[in-house]
């Protein structure tokens, strides 16, 4: 039948129905809007401070002035208590007001500027737009450095210099978090960085040029830097022992490793010492430090002997392979992982022969294995597609027997330089969850951010409320919803595997012992690390700031740690 | 309270704690019927006023009503979230109400929801703001036309076109 035949207009009433229907809006949570409106009276009250600070400057000398004066100071004062209550109350929420757009390092509403810059960060929580708003702020910073240029005010250099590196480490640092959850959201945000660093590079290039003295060094350091970060191409970690200290370049275990403006070096290390070095690589294998500190250990890197080498594939030839500058010797039995080309970042393990030569025992791929779930699409003998994205097999790949095509499942890959992506392994994805009751509706439940369908012959347990751990057993149908089959409380805070996030992997039930830092209403933070609160964490009653307590907690996948049980220590 | 048509160096802190109430669930309904989701929309919501906070203390004069400056911010935060994400996986990810357990009614009704929010960003802002308001909101025709800036009878013949424009995107050639 012909689609046109089908249709019958839309009545007024009709429409207004559906307009009613997708006008129905639930309750907001109460927590999240008072919460939200704290931030807002902080933000408020910063901006009133703004505004009279601004004020103060224009009319100083102007005779309103005094009459406006107790007005403002009221309104100021008021609100900063406002915001001191509220920091304590809601998490040390920093909020400053944007006053002055084009205020330079040195100027006096400079702090308010970067403080609104920190506020929005703050007050952001998706990671791809913290990512966006960290390359706008680095772009402030090189705005900053060409006006203070123009300005001869090269003594105040350092101050941007520094904190635009510190925008492009956070970016990249969001951008690390986001490969884990979001491959789409990453490959856009990294294209971006690139773009980004690529435009900032070219105006360094072109500042630097402007500069005569001695501090156009330190601009032509924050060239390469960016120059680096546009070619990030993963995070590196290793432990080794340090062979020479320069102030721009440290040779560890042999390897060069590259000291930026931005990287933290622990007071103290010497020549000989072990330390453990983390930063990044770049496309050409050099290694960009984003912090070094003591290693004790006993983990040391060594090219002695056997050992196991992360790094760059620089060159790749029948007979040898350069990763990072060194030499490794490929022979026939050498174990080579398909699929890696020039630029990947690889995990090599290898022997050292009694010519000193580097033999390569085995290569594989040293990316971070990520997760990903979705619903296959395709199946080929030579790759898969699922949720539209193509995964390469590998000769090791693992394959769950019965998947086909519509399947919901769980796929552990590794994706190379070219951005091809590499199925490690296929299984059918978990069918329950662990996690938080956020909303219950008649028809449909929330846990952990994810929707859940209700069937009539959906089961769940009695009692059952908002903020509750359970445990969620689920399938996906075709349209990619989750079903809820059953829900129940989990007594989770026992269970040794079970994870406070997305599922039961990847959780870590730990103790430690420490000094409280911080007491907030969600969340405490001992020996400065946060551990948010659940809705049963215990917690001894007469704890305050500065007592040395034990610490139950877990660490979730995301890298969050949540308190299950805090009390003195007495020991 | 009233607080349209004020210029940033009578903002005073009763004033803005007043805006924030008067406005910030309204505009939270607004962005969560555009966004279909709740931690969304308090995003936007947050986003929405610290935009509002930064005008006013970057003593940008703000012109006209602010009820509509704020729909208007909250709007183009809807329509840049849409840019950057897939829409159709935005679409589909949205947690609708349903009310027919029916599988094909539900799917049916999903799709007509999600067509008719892609219709409603599409409309031009005055008459996306009368639906939102007047349909969605209930609002009286006569706080509609404040808010427009225009009279009680051109404000009910936006809504006339805004939902000749709604229907239309239900007819044959759109489907």
């Amino acid at each position: 039948m012909h689609k046109k035949n089908d249709y019958h207009p839309m009545t007024d009433a009709e429409l207004e129905g559906l307009l009613a229907e997708i006008g129905q809006v639930p309750q907001r949570n109460p927590d999240n809007a008072a919460r939200a409106k704290a931030r807002y009276l902080i933000a408020a009250g910063r901006c009133l401070q703004a505004i009279t600070t601004e004020q103060t400057t224009k009319t100083r000398r102007k005779k309103e002035f005094k009459e406006m004066q107790p007005f403002l100071k009221r309104f100021s004062l008021a609100f900063t208590l406002a915001a001191v209550l509220l920091v304590f109350l809601l998490g040390g929420v920093g909020v400053t007001a944007a006053a002055a757009s084009s205020a330079l390092p040195g100027d006096p509403l400079y702090g308010v500027k970067t403080g609104w810059e920190r506020t929005r960060l703050q007050l952001t929580r998706q990671d791809f737009k913290k990512v966006e708003l960290n390359l706008a702020y680095a772009q402030n910073r090189l705005d900053e450095i060409e006006a203070l240029i123009t300005a001869e005010r090269l003594d105040d250099l350092e101050a941007p210099v520094q904190a635009y590196e510190t925008c492009i480490l956070e970016a990249l640092a969001g951008l690390e978090g986001i490969r884990s959850n979001s491959l789409a959201a990453d490959s856009q945000l990294g294209r971006a960085i690139r773009a980004s660093l690529g435009k900032y590079t070219a105006d360094l290039e072109t500042l630097s040029n402007r500069v005569q003295t001695q501090r156009r060094e330190r601009l032509e350091e924050a060239t390469l830097f960016s120059k680096s970060a546009g070619a990030y191409h993963g995070k590196i970690e290793f432990v080794g022992t340090v062979n020479a200290i320069d102030p721009n370049l440290w040779i560890v275990s042999g390897l060069e490793v590259i000291i930026t403006a931005s990287t933290e070096v622990e007071m103290g290390i010497d020549v000989g010492q072990q330390v453990e070095v983390k930063g990044w690589v770049d496309a050409l294998g050099s290694i960009y430090a984003r912090k070094i500190e003591h290693e004790t250990d006993g983990r040391a890197f060594s090219l002695n002997g056997k050992g196991e080498f992360l790094g760059i594939v620089n060159e790749i030839q029948t007979d040898y392979w350069i990763v990072n500058g060194i030499r490794f010797e490929v022979s026939a039995t050498a174990r080579i992982e398909p699929g890696i080309g020039v630029g990947d970042f690889v995990e090599v393990e290898f022997v050292r022969n009694n010519k000193d030569e580097y033999i390569l025992r085995e290569a594989e791929f040293a990316l971070d294995d990520n997760e990903y779930y979705g619903t296959v699409d395709e199946i080929h003998t030579e790759y898969w597609v699922i949720d539209g994205l193509r995964f390469e097999l590998l000769p090791k790949s693992k394959i769950e027997k019965g998947i086909k095509v519509g399947d919901f499942v769980e796929v552990e890959f590794v994706r190379n330089a070219s951005g091809e992506n590499y199925l490690l392994e296929v299984e059918f994805a978990d069918s329950e969850i662990y996690g938080v009751v956020d909303e219950i509706h008649t028809d449909y439940w929330i846990v952990n951010g994810i929707r859940f369908e209700l069937l009539p012959n959906s089961k769940i347990e009695n009692g059952i409320k908002v903020g509750d751990f359970v445990e969620v057993e689920f399938v996906r149908n075709q349209a990619g919803e989750y079903i809820l089959l059953d829900v129940e409380h989990e007594d989770a805070y026992n269970s040794s595997d079970a994870g406070y996030g997305y599922n039961r992997h990847g959780g870590d039930d730990d103790e430690m012992v420490g000094f409280v830092d911080e007491i907030h209403s969600d969340y405490w933070v001992i020996n400065g690390i946060r551990f948010n609160l659940l809705p049963k964490s215990e917690i001894e009653r007469g704890l305050k700031v500065g007592d040395f307590v034990e610490v139950e907690f877990f660490k979730n996948c995301a890298g969050e740690y949540f308190l299950l049980e805090v009390e003195h220590e007495d020991d | 309270m009233d607080v349209q048509n004020q210029a940033p160096h009578i903002f005073d802190e009763e004033t803005l704690i007043a805006l924030y109430d008067d406005h910030s669930d309204s505009i939270y309904r607004y962005a969560f019927r555009s966004l279909g989701e709740a931690n969304l929309a308090e995003d936007c919501v947050a986003d929405v006023f610290i935009r509002f906070l930064e005008r006013v203390a970057t003593g940008k004069a703000l012109t006209g009503n602010i009820r509509a400056y704020l729909y208007r911010v909250a709007h183009n935060w809807v329509v840049d979230h849409y840019r950057r994400e897939k829409p159709e996986a935005d679409l589909e990810a949205q947690p609708l109400p349903a009310h027919n357990a029916n599988p094909e009614n539900r799917l049916f009704e999903k799709e007509n929801q999600a067509r008719l929010r892609q219709a409603l960003l599409a409309l031009p802002e005055d008459q996306r703001l009368v639906i939102e308001l007047r349909v969605m909101e209930k609002w009286p025709y006569e706080a509609v036309a404040d808010v427009l800036g225009k009279s009680v009878e051109a404000s009910r013949a936006l809504q006339y076109r805004a939902l000749k424009k709604l229907r239309q995107s239900f007819s044959p050639q759109w489907m």
